[in-house]
């Protein structure tokens, strides 16, 4: 069998770059190695009657440009507004919402610098080695469109960036409790707390790119995704692990699959993570010392686990059906606590959560009366102090049921089920190297022109017509699809 | 005073104030040092505070210096001499110690000790660092250029910095990169495997910050410490001899020979603004002094929120100086000794004790004394670094006895109970020091004849430190280059006319450097250009 491109992995990332390809006229088989497409963004039951909305739940960052590229609303995507936010600290006490003049003030300034970070965030980062003068040119524009904020606003950016989020919000804010809660989307999925610098530019990121929700979730997202690429006549297969790449003379030939089947192609997009991808499927001895030792230097230490509860009815905090909710310890030294942990390899003893009920919206999910709960737990650390034993799955399992329970008393007896999936389980239920949820730690070092890799920042590899197509790659993980349509660009741009 | 006397008076002796004098007087100005303690120097000083021990009260060790400072005022023929510190020792709970020296056949085999694989790649790294040390060289002997600057020779500035890195390839720009943003544990990591190596190298990443030894950003200060040079020597680190002062003596005596006039116990308590202008200063008796510039050599806090006073200045400008960051994080214990301490992992006396000494057991040991200072309490077993200037300098200590200078991170100066709850916490923060240290040290207690114990608090009240950060200003990524200490600002001129600074607070930071000292000068001189 033979096609002009296989992308490896049915995630998001990778339905995107089929697609891609597909629309410029390639014939395009997408390869999963489990049973159904989508990969972190994949639902899944966990419990007879009862659905997960995927392991990342969170659809904000989903690209509306890349929903009109892809003409999506033909395959039924809508998208609405994000769910109120419901925000929780140990005491007991509950909010919602971002709201006041401080957030207002701070919203502002997003909304003036967003247009800029979008534009570094939505195309192939600054080429640096070997810039040809096109690349110079859209190198001095990206320049121009920073100068063109006034000089106080670029040099505000350039003094947040390295900042940490902490620091940088407490600028503007007092109340601890919000801060808490703002900040959680630049901190989960990483390797940095809130004193740790850098981490306000993940939080920036985040704020310059979130917008609306798809409706249904990452589920329907998925849905959707499959139906585009299958209108345009990608080939897609799930249960098909590729093994290894197939390298002739130093560019691609093709993959081979488990049970020896051969796929001949010229090009292939890989989602796997950097790791996976690089030291895993192509062959040894072909990468290039140097390039080797990078990617073995990348740093992808997994501090998220994913827990699903099956509740008997709906969960209420502070009197309302809870569709989103920030549950910490009150406190920025709470968040800083509890990344502590992290640094011994010890679990949180107050983890922080990131709450979703998605069968609010898509009563779907469960069984008539009954609701899911999809929790990211942070900080869990992947290489647990005397390993992941199950004294220490049942350990965290109480932790995220105890802290829910602190905010929603009650609850406890509600719960019908639960999946605990700890980092080492995502590693080995999704193949992702450290079990790290975003493929890669993102971090100042690893963002940008160096993500994942300076030398690998343009999804092209030392192997020709090898793409790295997933969250490892620029702009990085959550449910963007960024990645994956960029490298598939690579890709066209290099057999065109 | 007759009106307008003074070309330029310079707030502060220390060691940046007199290389800016001193540059200043070798260019013809008429330049006036105040000074407000009886003695010269600030952070860079000598006292004499017990009969017959000197000690380095605060700066320990001086490799920063720039050779070309040091040239330029022949700081030598002003009595200036540098002794080589010879090794870095580090000693470990369970009785083994990591001894690196001079010798690299010697440290390669004490790196063995505890990876084979470290000590084959251990003067590689050395290499690569000091080669990136080279490649920003030029950053640091050269005002920082502004990225949001639209005057074309800050963009040509820019262009020739881009070059420099184009012409050295790719790779390095990238490792530089690495270098700013990544924390010094993940950095070492990269090369090395054995904790024991890890944890005393990353120290130097945090040395004077509030950040760990794992946060992002700390990489950057373990290369401007990899940037340390006496005489040319790259990565060599000595001791002044007769105490640190003798560095402020010796640019005060250059100063001196220039012309400059030098007073001492003359405190600045304010300076003159009058429409927008510097005129002078008014002094603590209430002299006035007139100036056709006044230079600043204390922090920026001081100098525009204390000195010049808020009211001053435009409100913007005021919230960027408040939101300069400087929360002081160490403290310094020196202790006068009867005799010479023995470690019980290497007993006797020897190389160990004559270079540097560094109480850094384990990368999580310096995480737990880090989040002991996060939460506003002083590290209960501290990161040391400690140095026996009396086993190389004789001078400083009477026969046979001897003083031992403890630098000590972490000391937050914001504790939890508030700075000022520090007097109160000073002796149990010195017994902290010293009951960590005789772990090491058996029987050290009975050795000490007097005590003297520094906290961020004393760093402020007696040397004028805000905060006590030895800094004058965090050396985080934002707050370095450009943005030292606020953005379009950073070129040692301010908004108000007349008014510029000179210390470690603008670019290139901290240590005993002289380069802010000696680049404000030449700003003030209107000489563009590298000063190397």
């Amino acid at each position: 069998m033979s096609c002009d491109a296989v992308v490896v992995g049915g995630g998001h990332n990778g339905l995107v770059a089929a697609w891609r390809l597909a629309a410029s006229g390639r014939s395009v088989v997408v390869l999963e190695s489990r049973d159904r497409l989508g990969g972190l963004a994949a639902p899944e039951e966990f419990h007879p009657g009862y659905r997960s909305p995927g392991i990342l739940h969170d659809t904000a960052t989903w690209r509306g440009w890349l929903a009109r590229e892809m003409k999506l609303e033909e395959h039924g995507w809508r998208s609405r507004p994000a769910p109120q936010m419901t925000i929780a600290p140990d005491s007991g006490s509950v909010s919602f919402g971002f709201d006041g003049a401080a957030f207002e003030s701070r919203r502002a300034f997003v909304a003036v610098v967003a247009p800029v970070l979008r534009r570094l965030l939505d195309r192939e980062p600054p080429r640096l080695a070997g810039a040809s003068l096109g690349d110079l040119l859209a190198l001095a524009r990206d320049g121009w469109a920073l100068r063109r904020l006034g000089r106080s606003t670029m040099t505000e950016l350039l003094r947040v960036g390295p900042m940490s989020a902490a620091d940088w919000l407490r600028e503007s804010l007092d109340d601890e409790v919000s801060i808490e809660a703002l900040m959680a989307p630049a901190l989960i999925g990483t390797w940095l707390g809130p004193h740790s610098a850098g981490s306000a530019a993940n939080l920036l990121a985040y704020e310059a790119t979130a917008g609306e929700e798809t409706v249904g979730g990452p589920g329907a997202l998925v849905a959707v995704l499959v139906a585009a690429c299958r209108s345009r006549g990608v080939d897609l297969e799930t249960d098909n692990r590729v093994e290894a790449l197939i390298v002739e003379k130093g560019a691609v030939r093709g993959v081979r699959c488990a049970g020896g089947r051969e796929i001949a192609c010229r090009q292939v997009l890989t989602t796997c993570d950097p790791k996976s991808a690089l030291l895993g499927l192509v062959p040894p001895a072909i990468l290039p010392l140097k390039i080797r030792r990078q990617i073995v230097n990348w740093r992808c230490r997994g501090s998220v686990a994913k827990v699903h509860l099956a509740l008997d009815g709906p969960l209420s905090l502070g009197g309302r059906a809870c569709e989103a909710a920030r549950l910490g310890g009150g406190s920025i030294d709470a968040m800083e606590r509890a990344f502590d942990a992290l640094k011994y390899r010890r679990t949180s003893p107050v983890p922080f959560l990131d709450l979703r009920q998605p069968s609010l919206s898509e009563p779907a999910l469960a069984p008539a009366g009954g609701h899911v709960l999809s929790v990211l737990a942070a900080y869990v650390p992947h290489d647990l102090e005397g390993g992941w034993t199950e004294a220490a799955r049942a350990a965290l399992e109480e932790a995220v049921i105890a802290r829910i329970e602190r905010s929603a008393p009650g609850v406890r007896r509600q719960i019908v089920a639960t999946e605990v999936l700890t980092p080492v389980d995502l590693e080995q239920r999704f193949g992702l190297s450290g079990g790290h949820v975003h493929h890669g730690e993102h971090a100042l070092d690893q963002l940008l022109f160096m993500r994942p890799s300076h030398r690998l920042a343009h999804y092209a590899t030392p192997v020709l017509g090898l793409f790295l197509a997933g969250s490892g790659s620029h702009p990085g993980g959550g449910i963007t699809g960024v990645p994956g349509w960029l490298a598939a660009g690579a890709a066209l741009a290099q057999a065109g | 005073m007759a009106e307008g006397k003074w070309d330029a008076i310079v707030i502060g002796g220390g060691h940046n104030g007199l290389t800016c004098a001193s540059y200043l007087a070798r260019a013809g100005q008429r330049v006036l040092v105040l000074e407000r303690r009886p003695l010269l120097g600030g952070a860079t000083v000598s006292e004499e505070i017990y009969p017959g021990f000197t000690f380095s009260s605060c700066s320990y060790v001086v490799s920063l210096l720039r050779p070309w400072i040091m040239r330029e005022l022949d700081l030598p023929a002003h009595g200036l001499e540098i002794l080589p510190l010879e090794a870095t020792f580090t000693p470990f709970p369970d009785g083994g110690y990591l001894l690196r020296d001079g010798d690299a056949e010697r440290t390669r085999r004490a790196i063995a000790r505890f990876s084979p694989r470290d000590a084959e790649v251990y003067s590689e790294f050395g290499r690569v660092m000091g080669e990136l040390g080279r490649l920003i060289k030029p950053v640091i002997d050269r005002p920082a250029p502004d990225p949001a600057s639209l005057d074309p020779r800050e963009l040509l500035d820019m262009a020739r910095l881009g070059r420099t890195f184009l012409d050295r390839g790719f790779d390095w720009l990238a490792a530089e990169y690495k270098m700013l943003t990544m924390s010094a544990v993940d950095l070492l990591s990269e090369w090395f495997e054995s904790e024991a190596l890890i944890a005393p190298m990353s120290v130097s990443g945090i040395i004077g910050t509030f950040l760990g030894v794992r946060s992002p950003g700390t990489a950057y200060v373990l290369l401007h410490h990899y940037m340390g040079e006496i005489d040319g020597a790259f990565r060599a680190w000595g001791l002044a001899k007769g105490g640190t002062g003798m560095v402020a003596e010796a640019l005060a005596s250059a100063a001196r020979g220039l012309g400059a006039e030098i007073r001492t116990e003359a405190s600045v308590e304010r300076i003159l603004v009058s429409g927008g202008r510097v005129t002078g200063i008014v002094l603590e008796n209430g002299d006035e002094l007139r100036a056709r510039r006044v230079i600043s050599a204390v922090d920026p806090h001081r100098t525009f929120l204390g000195l010049v006073g808020e009211g001053h200045l435009d409100p913007e400008f005021a919230g960027q100086v408040k939101r300069f960051k400087l929360r002081g994080s160490s403290g310094k214990v020196n202790l006068a000794l009867d005799g010479l301490p023995e470690f019980s992992c290497l007993p006797g006396e020897g190389i160990h004790l004559r270079g540097d000494i560094t109480i850094a057991p384990s990368v999580d040991y310096l995480e737990q004394a880090y989040d002991d200072a996060k939460y506003g309490r002083f590290s209960r077993r501290p990161f040391m670094d400690i140095v026996i200037p009396s086993l190389t300098d004789p001078s400083v200590a009477p026969p046979g006895k001897h003083v031992m200078s403890i630098f000590v991170q972490y000391a937050p100066y914001h504790l939890a109970e508030g700075p000022e709850a520090w007097p109160s916490q000073r002796e149990a923060f010195g017994d902290a020091v010293i009951d960590t240290l005789a772990e090491y040290m058996p029987g050290l207690e009975d050795r000490i004849l007097h005590r003297h114990v520094l906290t961020p608090w004393d760093l402020e009240k007696t040397y004028g430190l805000t905060e006590g950060n030895i800094f004058h200003g965090e050396l985080s990524l934002e707050q370095l280059a450009f943005q030292r200490p606020v953005a379009g600002w950073a070129h040692y001129k301010t908004p108000l006319r007349n008014l510029w600074l000179c210390a470690s607070g603008t670019h290139p930071g901290g240590g005993i450097m002289g380069a802010p000292g000696a680049l404000c000068a030449r700003a003030v001189l209107g000489q563009r250009g590298s000063a190397a």
